[in-house]
């Protein structure tokens, strides 16, 4: 075994190592992401916690994207669920 | 010669304008602070101050303020409101008056009865009253994004339109003791809300002059008793409240059918069963108290109920705008483009209204 073998293995245990670290168990958030429909138009706002994300409102498609979006694994926002 | 026509022309000018902006009262009392907002500028209100048609009044947290007018009605606004003199004119000797509550509380007596060929109109942005002479106290404030509107009728009668509420019923009177809630109205699609004050009730208010009408919808959007209310602001008024508001005409959903009464703080015997769950509220087995017997004064009675507004589904079509949104959306995703909606009271106008702004689909804010 010549030196850049044992130097190829030595990075490679390495970078290993390293995204090891990195990658911890995934929590899943428990927060209730919801919709939460105008009182007078067919339009919805997206809830965290039966707190609005933001003042807008939304189709009541695009609203259930976002939230599935927050509820996804990358943002995390909320737990994922069905809408109805 | 130039000087004595210019003269003559100055006296006459000053005259007319003092003719076309005649004062419509005076502020009466003030504690706190006032502004009024006049000819699109705001200036401090004080005690004995003039008021002139198109004067809009607004008042500071902790405020009160009462103004008479040349009438003799007595207009009286409570705390963080803002009403307006929208037209203030006598011609012929006939008033033609129309007034604004654009938020907070008033309480107003006209004691000049309306005449043939003379109108009052009192409006909020979710009701218009027209008085004849009368007293009266309303609210209006923001719930849920919506404005809505209390009214209670203490003398006389009121004709009030209700025709932005959407109801069938488009206008209805008023008679003394009768009080109601704008949006009350509007989700029973009908007049079966209008409840009357127990007559101890009634007094008590119009005894204590200066008393506001307390909100009757609560933040959550819950609409109150106002006995219980009343009770808790101006004191007990005796057990004829209740019955009182029972006896309302038309009473509203569950608010006085099921009304419960619970006793707060129970004093329960130490042989009471405690396992039972109707006695749920009485005391822990670890909060003994020596048995007690029937007390020698009334114990406080609170009702407590528990109102649920269901909220219908919409059966009208939907705006232009969102029709024409939901209608676009599958093409318009292809390209990434998408709506939103906020609403916003623009200055002039008392209801919120919906603007419609393009974005990313992939784009929304998050102010959490």
């Amino acid at each position: 075994m010549n030196t850049n073998s044992i130097y190829k293995c030595g990075w490679t245990a390495m970078i290993f190592l390293l995204a090891s670290c990195s990658s911890g168990p995934f929590v899943q958030s428990k927060d209730v992401c919801d919709l939460k429909r105008h009182h007078q138009d067919d339009l919805y706002q997206v809830t965290v916690n039966d707190e609005a994300i933001n003042k807008h409102y939304y189709l009541k498609d695009d609203a259930i994207e976002i939230a599935n979006h927050l509820a996804s694994r990358e943002i995390n926002k909320c737990a994922p669920r069905s809408f109805n | 010669m130039f000087r004595s026509i210019l003269a003559i022309a100055l006296v006459f000018t000053m005259s007319f304008i003092s003719l076309v902006h005649a004062s419509i009262g005076k502020v009466t009392l003030l504690k706190g602070q006032s502004e009024v907002e006049r000819n699109g500028a705001k200036t401090p209100l004080h005690q004995n101050d003039e008021l002139f048609e198109l004067d809009i009044v607004h008042t500071a947290a902790s405020s009160f303020i009462k103004m008479t007018l040349n009438d003799d009605t007595i207009i009286q606004l409570g705390p963080e409101a803002s009403f307006k003199f929208s037209q203030h004119s006598t011609g012929n000797g006939l008033r033609q008056e129309v007034f604004e509550l654009i938020k907070g509380k008033l309480r107003t007596a006209v004691h000049k009865e309306a005449k043939d060929g003379e109108s009052i109109k009192f409006g909020t942005t979710s009701i218009a009253l027209g008085v004849r002479g009368t007293e009266f106290l309303t609210n209006t404030y923001m719930v849920k994004g919506k404005m809505t509107t209390d009214v209670l009728l203490l003398k006389g009668k009121i004709a009030a339109d209700a025709s932005q509420l959407g109801t069938s019923v488009k206008t209805f009177d008023v008679s003394a003791g009768q009080y109601f809630n704008t949006h009350q109205i509007a989700q029973d699609q009908g007049l079966q809300s209008i409840k009357t004050l127990s007559p101890e009730a009634l007094q008590k208010i119009l005894d204590t002059k200066d008393a506001f009408l307390p909100d009757l919808i609560d933040a959550k959007g819950v609409l109150q008793d106002l006995g219980s209310a009343l009770s808790s602001t101006l004191g007990q008024v005796g057990a004829g409240t209740l019955a009182g508001v029972g006896a309302g005409i038309g009473a509203g959903v569950g608010l006085l059918a099921g009304t419960t009464t619970g006793v707060l703080a129970a004093a329960a015997s130490k042989d009471d069963d405690r396992s039972s769950p109707s006695k749920a509220q009485a005391q822990t087995p670890d909060q003994v108290k020596p048995p007690v017997q029937a007390p020698s004064v009334a114990p406080t009675i609170v009702t407590k109920e528990t109102v649920t507004i269901v909220y219908k589904e919409k059966e009208t079509p939907d705006p232009v705008d969102i029709r024409e949104a939901k209608e676009q959306r599958k093409r318009m995703r292809k390209e990434n483009r998408c709506y939103f909606w906020f609403y916003k009271i623009i200055p002039g106008s008392f209801t919120p209204e919906r603007f419609r702004r393009e974005r990313d689909c992939d784009e929304y804010e998050f102010d959490l």
